[in-house]
């Protein structure tokens, strides 16, 4: 499942652009890669980063996996429901399972993300 | 890659499949969670066809077990089975086993997948006159059936009372003409059993238990599973560079018997690492390999941690330099980006 109209990265996360504010998740693809969530640390609100950071960690039963900031920006909100679901990443990872909202981000650098179709040919390659 | 007579089953159910001990193995089928809980609440079944057997025949055959595996499986009763290790002359562990007594001159050794063939190698070396060796690995099919309904599961199908049947003890059943060696045994901590047959009925057993009730249940669910009851498993609690008395499991060795490795292991003096369980309270889990520090020293490495599914918080095996190897010593795990406390504890984590 790889909804229209989100941004998509290599590190299989999503971004959706809302009145100038982006939410970040990561994909159905990753969620089942990486089988049942158990545990979603996330970062802390006004926490400032660069493209490229390690901004939270998804863990399941057998791993844990960074979740890298696709583009640079400020922490505006998290998925505090998280804390004590984190299996709605598994359940729900576009809607329910977002991780974080972030602002401050440069419009331009959306441009070197990938599209829908583009991130379906990368999971399907 | 092998692959078990099981893999288009396990394709069928959604498994999805990853090498492990040079096997193509179903890691999970709906979740490891769900699996986890199915077999600690009802009753699920696990493909350990993987897993090597060995049989080991001959007048000598008591006394060939006895030279080879560090328990006293040589002498136990016909209807028993028996854990213990595989030991080097340097008393490393080679593997770990179960053995069972078959019959008075006759033994079935069940090996681990990866160790297989040099467990094999290794026997045939220190063979004894008048016993013979074989491998029957391959015609061999094994299944567990895990959890507290796996006993009334197992009535029903088969028709037969297991009331009577210990903990380590074995009986053969019939199923059309096919032999079942059933034994109550397990890697789960739970009320379990294993059966072992003819790998031409593998097929139609998996579909009726599974009919009967049984969850599938994947790699990820037996990993969770034995963690939680403190079962080591070999290649990362134990292995060829480690002794029994670092893994802490001398009560598997015997002290009224010579083997092979006894001289040593029993003159052995204090071990610089021994193995330990940590408990945190958090769902964050350590993972093999990661640094154990005390007071910012490096003490120690983990060898598997995973979350309890059965406890909420997460756990692990780790190896510590001796005098800290106690319960109620407090830890930290170095995960990289982040320090996790944890304390070492009592085992099993899980207590039934």
């Amino acid at each position: 499942m790889v909804p229209e109209n989100l941004y998509y990265t290599e590190e299989h996360e999503w971004i959706r652009i809302e009145d100038g504010q982006a939410t970040l998740g990561i994909t159905d693809h990753a969620q089942k890669e990486l089988g049942d969530i158990t545990y979603v640390e996330l970062p802390d609100i006004d926490d400032e980063f660069d493209s490229g950071d390690d901004i939270a960690v998804v863990e399941s039963v057998k791993a844990a996996a960074d979740v890298y900031a696709p583009l640079s920006g400020i922490i505006t909100e998290v998925n505090e429901g998280l804390e004590d679901e984190p299996e709605l990443v598994n359940a729900s990872p576009y809607e329910k399972g977002w991780i974080c909202k972030f602002s401050d981000f440069d419009e331009n650098d959306l441009e070197d993300l990938m599209s829908p179709q583009q991130y379906k040919d990368f999971i399907e390659g | 890659m092998h692959q078990t007579p099981l893999n288009q089953k396990h394709l069928n159910l959604g498994a999805k499949l990853v090498p492990f001990g040079g096997w193509e193995m179903p890691v999970q089928y709906e979740g490891i969670l769900a699996e986890h809980m199915a077999t600690r609440t009802k009753v699920a079944i696990f493909d350990i066809c993987h897993m090597g057997e060995f049989i080991v025949e001959g007048p000598a055959a008591s006394q060939f077990v006895d030279l080879v595996v560090s328990s006293k499986a040589g002498t136990q009763k016909v209807g028993k089975c028996k854990y213990g290790f595989l030991l080097s002359e340097e008393a490393k562990i080679l593997d770990d086993l179960i053995t069972y007594r078959l019959d008075d001159n006759k033994f079935m050794m069940v090996v681990n997948a990866a160790t297989t063939s040099s467990d094999y190698s290794w026997l045939e070396q220190n063979l004894i006159p008048n016993v013979t060796l074989s491998d029957i690995s391959k015609e061999t099919a094994k299944l567990d059936v895990q959890g507290p309904e796996s006993q009334s599961l197992l009535q029903n199908v088969f028709n037969i009372n297991l009331n009577d049947l210990g903990y380590f003890s074995w009986l053969y059943i019939n199923f059309k003409n096919t032999q079942i060696l059933l034994s109550r045994t397990g890697y789960t901590g739970e009320l379990g059993y294993e059966l072992y047959f003819d790998v031409k009925i593998v097929e139609e057993l998996w579909d009726l238990i599974i009919a009967s009730g049984a969850t599938p249940a994947g790699l990820g669910a037996r990993d969770t599973l034995r963690l939680e009851a403190a079962l080591p498993l070999y290649g990362q609690e134990v292995d060829n560079t480690l002794t029994p008395k670092e893994a802490n499991l001398m009560r598997f060795v015997s002290k009224k018997k010579e083997y092979i490795g006894s001289n040593i292991l029993l003159e052995m003096g204090e071990v610089p690492f021994t193995l330990v369980g940590f408990a945190t309270d958090v769902k964050r889990a350590a993972r093999h390999d990661h640094q154990v520090l005390i007071n910012g020293e490096i003490v120690g490495r983990v060898t598997s941690g995973s979350i309890a599914p059965s406890l909420g918080y997460s756990i692990g095996f780790a190896y510590v330099k001796t005098p800290f190897a106690k319960p109620g010593q407090e830890i930290e795990i170095n995960l990289g980006k982040k320090i996790l406390a944890a304390k070492i504890v009592e085992l099993p984590f899980l207590k039934k």
